[in-house]
């Protein structure tokens, strides 16, 4: 089974072409990193996995169960936390306690076990210390983490994270990496990770998608080059 | 201070429909200010009164349900014509939204002037047309009351509803879209809950300063607290309130229009709120001179 399955998508803006040829597959249990130069359309990319853009051709599968048999859940951090409202009034453990509504019904209360996931989640990131701090109060950096635990909180099935890293220091990047490898091995989640660290994660990951520029277009299109699986070539 | 009205039936008929709506107005319009959309309940609240004199002409009636049902045509109207001229990559949203409002309510009040004498409408009684503009609670009866405690009980059960979906929305409307919570839905629900109480406020309110009781109870409320569920609560607090004590205001000065007396009432409580809130200016220059 896969969880994300792309089949020959391409993607203009406007007349202008962007993607063109994308295909690949990514299945539980897998860590794949997705490079490529600056403006290479990756975060489009995520955008076009995630249905909040439509491709112009080919289409993007999402599988509507997790290995277990149940409804997928999918955990997504933007590169830059500009959707997020700093304006609205709540501190940062309410923030990532809402990673936990999705799992509840309409008026249920957080239980214990979702107290022990928001606590798990914010001490990862480390910021277990801040969690009485005002959203507003935060650092881009800082919010960019609370994302990151917010959707640990979540405990999706299918984990995409564009540029997650930005503002870690390389001891924090490494513990997240290995976070996160743990999640995929152990517990079969599913990774998808804009990164400019590809050599950082480069020993973490089952497989490289790296958007290449197309020689023959006239426009800044960009496919893919399934490059390998550093992970699993190593083992 | 005239405190024999509160017991009068029709004081109370008046103020159970204000604060009502002072009540839903207040927590709803949370969710407009929070995303930072609160011109767009000015403009459709303005361009309302065009849907009251539009449907009077056609219909004849001044049923407050047939009204609020014109006022929300015209409000629906209104925001398709936002929308549509925002989408112009030469006209911004802001100047969208006066354009719209300007001219809706210019029409109505045209319209207004031209059925005032005019020899098809003279058996039709219009004098109450005037009151929507500025809102006056002597003109309230118990239809309206019930239909704007409908209203008002409808909306609050949304918002109980989908309380968790609309806090996740209005934080962060993309995240709220990769956990399966539909933004367009959101953003309907929020619309239409914001035009039905405006459609039936318009009588008590008026078309000028209905949106007030959606935007000024949230600022307010936001110098009280950082907790979105205490927003909430506060603002409506505040709305009810202030409808309460306008709606006193307007009984018992002579000739005063409730809308005027609870939107002052209201702005009173806001700016003590922004001067002396926990959040407020002076508790913030207080807190920067013990860091310094």
């Amino acid at each position: 089974m896969h969880y994300i399955q792309v089949n020959d998508l391409s993607f203009h803006y406007g007349e202008e072409a962007v993607l063109d040829d994308i295909s690949f597959c990514i299945d539980p249990g897998e860590f794949v990193m997705l490079t490529g130069e600056n403006g290479a359309a990756k975060t489009t990319l995520l955008r076009n996995v995630l249905g909040l853009l439509t491709p112009t051709t080919g289409h993007v599968t999402i599988s509507d169960k997790n290995y277990k048999g149940k409804k997928i859940s999918i955990g997504y951090v933007p590169q830059q936390v500009a959707a997020f409202n700093a304006g609205f009034p709540t501190t940062v453990l309410e923030l990532v306690q809402s990673g936990r509504y999705p799992k509840g019904r309409w008026f249920k209360r957080l239980d214990e076990r979702d107290h022990e996931h928001v606590q798990r989640a914010l001490k990862s990131v480390g910021m277990w210390e801040s969690r009485h701090k005002k959203i507003g109060e935060l650092s881009g950096g800082q919010k960019q983490r609370i994302s990151l635990a917010r959707v640990f909180a979540t405990d999706p099935d299918l984990f995409i994270l564009d540029e997650p890293t930005t503002g870690m220091d390389e001891e924090s990047r490494q513990k997240f990496y290995t976070l996160l490898k743990h999640n995929t091995e152990v517990h079969h989640k599913a990774v998808l990770m804009v990164t400019h660290e590809s050599y950082e994660l480069r020993p973490y990951a089952d497989k490289h998608i790296h958007l290449v520029r197309k020689e023959d277009s006239p426009w800044r299109c960009f496919s893919m080059d399934l490059c390998n699986a550093p992970s699993k070539r190593q083992s | 201070m005239d405190i024999s009205i509160l017991s009068q039936y029709t004081f109370q008929v008046v103020a159970v429909g204000t604060i009502f709506l002072g009540l839903a107005a207040g927590a709803v319009g949370a969710i407009p200010v929070l995303k930072g959309q609160s011109l767009i309940g000015d403009a459709i609240g303005h361009s309302s009164y065009l849907g009251i004199v539009g449907i009077f002409m056609i219909i004849q009636t001044r049923n407050p349900a047939i009204l609020a049902l014109g006022s929300f045509i015209s409000g629906s109207l209104a925001f398709f014509c936002i929308q549509t001229i925002g989408q112009h990559k030469k006209i911004e949203m802001n100047n969208a939204l006066a354009f719209v409002l300007s001219s809706f309510f210019g029409m109505g009040m045209v319209l207004k002037s031209y059925i005032q004498g005019h020899p098809s409408y003279q058996e039709v009684s219009q004098a109450g047309l005037q009151n929507y503009i500025f809102g006056q609670a002597s003109y309230i009866m118990k239809d309206d009351t019930l239909l704007i405690m409908i209203v008002a009980a409808l909306a609050l059960m949304m918002l109980i509803v989908f309380f968790k979906e609309f806090k996740i929305y209005i934080f962060d409307e993309v995240y709220a879209k990769t956990v399966g919570i539909s933004a367009k839905y959101l953003r309907w629900i929020t619309l239409i809950m914001c035009m039905l109480l405006i459609s039936v406020g318009l009588k008590a309110v008026g078309a000028i300063l209905i949106s007030s009781m959606l935007i000024v109870p949230t600022i307010a409320a936001l110098q009280w607290t950082d907790d979105f569920g205490h927003v909430l609560g506060i603002a409506a607090f505040v709305g009810g309130f202030s409808a309460f004590f306008g709606t006193y205001l307007s009984s018992t000065i002579h000739n005063m229009p409730t809308g005027p007396a609870i939107t002052v009432v209201m702005c009173s409580m806001c700016f003590l709120s922004i001067l002396f809130g926990p959040k407020g200016l002076v508790s913030n220059k207080i807190k920067q001179r013990g860091g310094e």
